[in-house]
């Protein structure tokens, strides 16, 4: 190697080892003055609205899921009755006569409840009204819908996110033709044992399909008829039939 | 290749060599980019959180388990225990700061789900609504099956 060539490399080698020095030390000193967490008001703001759709989203999740649980039991309760109708109730059970029968429209009946239920969650929870949707698919499942976008507002930031939730009722209102017909049944047995009636209504109570809890009240018969509804607990069909002693 | 050529490219290769080991051998440059940081609390306290509520455990997913437990003694413990089990398997003794899990349910005060301390000598005073001081607090709300909202809350106590 000649003697300019030597010197070229050495000075080269010097210059490399400052550079890498001397950006290293400079990027000490920016660490110790700026703390990793400060990021800035914009950025972090930001990532708390990423972490409140999440938890929002959760939280829609599982009010659809209670609210349909509570609207199904509040039906039940009101014996599948409109929920502004007036009807005669004896200790609460609607009693299954003249216009007072479960409505044509149960599923309407049940999203009219499942709103209103719905709603009340929302409200708790600070957000604004969240438009929610049911409909039948293709394989005759009931599916309540929620598809909406959710602002979420700072000083001088708005982050929006969409909602798409599905969830499958999972509830057959058929059952409350099934339970009108055997109870019905049920109490024409127990009024043709004639002098050898005990109020058993045994065809009810040995029902594989249903829990029937009956109580002769009067001149009517009181009938609670649960079933277990996913993982959540009992729907019990609530109402009162009218029965010769 | 002349010699003189050859003697240059050795010291060329030389010098290559010593600037990628002094290098890597500075951290932030090299080798030492890559490192390693445990769970740290204060920064991840809300996606913890939020990680614990959807976790599913045999009895279910963790927010039905808070939910049903609201009136329900037997869910509560198995609350507990699952609770017990999912922080242990998440922060385990890699940060050796206090904490509370706690669940405040609609017109109800708060119960505590699950206590951790790192110190041996702590005052375990589970139960405690005001058992530690300078904590920091993250919430995360659920609702409750019958009505209004339930509040989870993690407590850290500072250092």
């Amino acid at each position: 190697m000649n003697k300019k060539g030597a010197v070229f490399a050495i000075l080269t080698v010097i210059i490399m080892f400052g550079i890498v020095i001397g950006a290293r030390i400079y990027k000490s000193q920016i660490t110790k003055e700026e703390k990793f967490e400060d990021i800035g008001k914009i950025p972090g703001t930001v990532m708390t609205f990423a972490f409140m759709e999440e938890e929002s989203k959760l939280f829609i999740q599982k009010i659809v899921e209670y609210s349909s649980f509570n609207a199904l039991r509040k039906l039940g309760d009101d014996g599948g009755i409109l929920n502004e109708q007036s009807c005669e109730r004896i200790n609460g059970h609607v009693v299954w006569k003249g216009d007072c029968f479960f409505s044509d429209n149960l599923q309407e009946n049940f999203f009219g409840r499942f709103k209103s239920l719905f709603e009340d969650y929302v409200k708790g929870y600070g957000l604004d009204k969240i438009s929610a949707d049911w409909r039948i698919d293709e394989n005759n499942n009931f599916i309540v819908e929620i598809k909406d976008i959710i602002e979420l507002k700072d000083e001088n930031l708005r982050y929006g996110f969409e909602l798409d939730t599905k969830y499958n009722l999972d509830y057959d209102f058929s059952d409350y033709n099934k339970i009108l017909s055997k109870a019905n049944d049920c109490i024409r047995d127990e009024e043709d044992k004639g002098v050898t009636r005990n109020n058993l209504f045994e065809s009810c109570k040995n029902d594989k399909d249903y829990t029937w809890g009956i109580k002769v009240e009067g001149k009517y018969v009181l009938f609670d008829v649960s079933k277990s509804y996913k993982n959540l607990g009992n729907v019990i069909v609530k109402f009162a039939m009218p029965y010769n002693q | 290749m002349l010699p003189e050529d050859i003697q240059d490219l050795i010291l060329a290769i030389l010098l290559l060599v010593i600037i990628v080991v002094v290098g890597s051998l500075f951290p932030g440059f090299g080798i030492s980019l890559l490192t390693y940081q445990g769970v740290d609390l204060h920064d991840e306290g809300d996606i913890l959180l939020l990680n614990y509520v959807r976790t599913e455990t045999g009895s279910g997913h963790i927010s039905d388990l808070i939910a049903f437990a609201e009136y329900d003694s037997e869910k509560f413990s198995q609350l507990q225990a699952a609770t017990r089990q999912i922080f242990d398997f998440y922060i385990g003794g890699r940060d050796l700061r206090d904490y509370i899990v706690k669940v405040k349910y609609p017109e109800q005060d708060y119960k505590t789900v699950y206590f951790k301390s790192g110190r041996e000598d702590a005052l375990i005073d589970i139960y405690g609504k005001d058992s530690m001081v300078n904590e920091w607090k993250y919430e995360i709300k659920i609702p409750s099956v019958n009505k209004g909202i339930i509040e989870i809350e993690m407590e850290i106590k500072d250092e």
